[in-house]
């Protein structure tokens, strides 16, 4: 249980002069839910792109390395990284309303994802993408829906299942509620933490709020301006915040969190 | 999506009158008449025998009536009979028609097959050397202009090198060779007036990809689709291209009228035994019934052009999706 699957060590990315990623060096352990946290514009998801090595062209990766089962990922040659990205990390992105594909089926999208990989036989596929279907709770019909036709909630359900469909080693979420209502937050929220204790998953959760990260995580990391300022297990980090600045950002806790538990809750 | 079809192409008729009718009023204010053509250079002809002329074709009358009889005539697809030759002119474009329509296909065919490619490639090698000479190129054919590059291609690919036929399109010795000879013939005469009417096309229509293209795989979805595990080859040619291909879609019906137009020009010069000469020696002569009917029937294919651009948009952009809406 204590055997880190994911290790970055002194990871720098600039654009241009403008660094903003330095020297970030955390690790993740498997089974356990690792929250990434910061405000906007702090590096989290320039981060998260590293782990699969995505990040934009215009982006340069100075120094560090990832090392994933103990190999460094920007060693693997293409056709490896292609193989691991989606397959053994798979990662849900910020923006549900544009990260679809909006001219493709929600169906193929996700079987795109299985057929990648030669996980299952063709003609398993159909049945395995239900199954994912049903997982994050949505219709089976919803394979012969365009993303248009869904709502916020429901397309970052299709990314989860999406993601979960080749039942990845790691899982990589990107403030998977910051841009859905808040009262279908807290559905996707206990969705995601539901399968997380389900399957015993490796999660990396990315987000600005410390009430998501005391429900769901396990260990806490806290980026400002691209570094990593505090690190620890959740009680340690919530209980007593070494950083000002993590204090600052515990401290819109109470706010938040009570404006939420009012609201009626309306599935997505 | 029936209802919305039947009403787009509904709307092509009102459009059709309309356009008629100021292509009939502008063709009658342009200076000079058909008699000042036909007789007017005879000192022979008299003045009475140039008023008959007149009143027999009607053209005393005011030009409103003119255009009444002429629309009425034009419901039951009659044009007249041109002054030229006496013959029905829709006899006369319908001879025409088929050789017109094999240009303009091949030559959106050849627009569509060369420059989506090159927009393809360029996009995803931005910057890198094929784009750069790309862009070059891109910007010589915006530069150049179409009817000298083709009066170039005659002289040195037709009278110097001998590569390729400089005019016509069936010639008299191809009624003594076999089928598959014949059609390769016809190819070969293509060659040239393709190349001219697709060439402003091609420059056009490849930044338009290109950009669109790039655009495209800036997009979010394109990110999922890597982060997936597809390979590249599917992340842009099924990812990226399908939504790249949308506007280009839209473009594609647009680069009609200016094919259309083109084929006055390169028909004429290749000696292309099409409309668009029909109608280029129609104006000379100020044979109107010819002149109406060329232009009515051009305007006509590029409002149809644009209107299965329109179409084929629709069906392929689901967020457009007309009424029914499946489940
Ligand atoms: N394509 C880009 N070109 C230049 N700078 C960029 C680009 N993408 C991101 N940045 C910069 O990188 C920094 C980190 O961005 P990142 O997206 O990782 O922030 P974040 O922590 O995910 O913020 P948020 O909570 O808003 O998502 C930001 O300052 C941003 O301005
Ligand atoms: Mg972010």
């Amino acid at each position: 249980m204590d055997e880190k699957i994911l290790e970055i060590k002194d990871l720098t990315v600039s654009f241009g002069e403008n660094r903003v990623i330095e020297d970030v060096s955390f690790s993740i352990k498997r089974g356990e839910v690792t929250a990434l946290v910061g405000e906007s514009g702090s590096g989290k998801t320039m981060t998260a792109l590293s782990i699969l090595d995505l990040l934009p062209d215009t982006a340069c990766r100075r120094k560090g390395e990832i090392l994933f089962d103990g190999k460094n990922i920007f060693d693997l040659g293409p056709e490896e990284l292609r193989d691991m990205r989606g397959n053994a990390i798979a990662m849900v992105f910020q923006e549900p309303f544009t990260a679809l594909n909006p001219v493709i089926r929600i169906g193929r999208q996700i079987a795109e994802a299985v057929s990648a990989h030669g996980i299952c036989p063709r003609s398993e596929v159909r049945e395995r993408i239900k199954e994912s279907l049903s997982t994050v709770r949505l219709p089976e019909e919803t394979v012969y829906q365009y993303p248009h036709e869904l709502s916020g909630g429901m397309r970052q359900r299709v990314m989860l299942s999406m993601a979960l469909s080749c039942d990845p080693a790691i899982l990589i979420l990107d403030e998977p509620t910051t841009a859905l209502d808040v009262s279908i937050q807290k559905h996707i929220l206990d969705l995601i933490r539901h399968i997380q204790k389900d399957r015993q998953l490796t999660v990396l959760f990315i987000t600005h709020d410390f009430s998501v990260v005391r429900t769901i995580a396990d260990k806490v990391c806290v980026m400002r301006r691209g570094r990593v300022v505090e690190q620890g297990a959740k009680e340690d980090v919530l209980g007593e915040p070494a950083c000002e600045y993590t204090r600052q950002l515990i401290a819109c806790i109470p706010v938040l969190g009570d404006k939420r538990e009012r609201l009626p809750v309306v599935d997505g | 999506m029936g209802k919305y079809i039947l009403k787009r192409l509904l709307l092509i008729i009102p459009m059709l009158i309309g356009i008629s009718f100021i292509l009939f009023v502008v063709m009658h204010i342009a200076p000079g008449d058909p008699t000042s053509v036909k007789y007017g250079l005879n000192p022979d002809i008299s003045e009475s025998a140039r008023s008959n002329f007149n009143k027999i074709y009607g053209l005393d009358r005011p030009v409103l009536v003119q255009y009444a009889t002429w629309l009425r005539r034009f419901f039951f697809l009659d044009f007249g009979d041109s002054f030229m030759d006496g013959r029905p002119v829709i006899s006369k474009i319908m001879s025409r028609l088929p050789a017109t329509l094999l240009l303009q296909a091949s030559s959106f065919l050849v627009i569509f097959c060369v420059a989506l490619p090159i927009g393809i490639i360029s996009a995803v090698r931005r910057g890198g050397l094929f784009d750069r000479t790309m862009t070059v190129a891109v910007f010589i054919g915006y530069a150049l202009p179409a009817f000298w590059l083709a009066l170039l291609l005659i002289f040195f690919l037709g009278f110097k090198l001998q590569l390729f036929p400089v005019s016509g399109m069936v010639p008299w010795y191809a009624v003594y060779i076999g089928g598959f000879a014949r059609a390769g013939d016809l190819l070969w005469h293509l060659v040239l007036p393709v190349f001219a009417t697709a060439f402003g096309g091609v420059a056009a229509l490849s930044r338009y990809s290109r950009s669109s293209m790039i655009e495209a795989m800036g997009q979010n979805y394109v990110l999922t689709a890597r982060a997936k595990g597809l390979s590249e080859r599917r992340v842009i040619l099924v990812h990226a291209l399908r939504n790249a291909l949308l506007p280009i879609i839209t473009i594609m019906g647009l680069t009609l009228p200016g094919l259309i137009s083109g084929s006055f020009i390169f028909e004429t010069i290749f000696a292309w035994p099409g409309m668009g000469r029909l109608g280029y020696e129609a104006i000379m002569n100020y044979d109107y019934p010819v002149v109406m009917g060329v232009a009515v029937i051009s305007t006509f294919l590029t409002l149809l052009g644009i209107f299965l651009s329109d179409i084929a948009y629709a069906a392929a952009d689901p967020r457009i999706r007309y009424e029914t809406r499946r489940t």
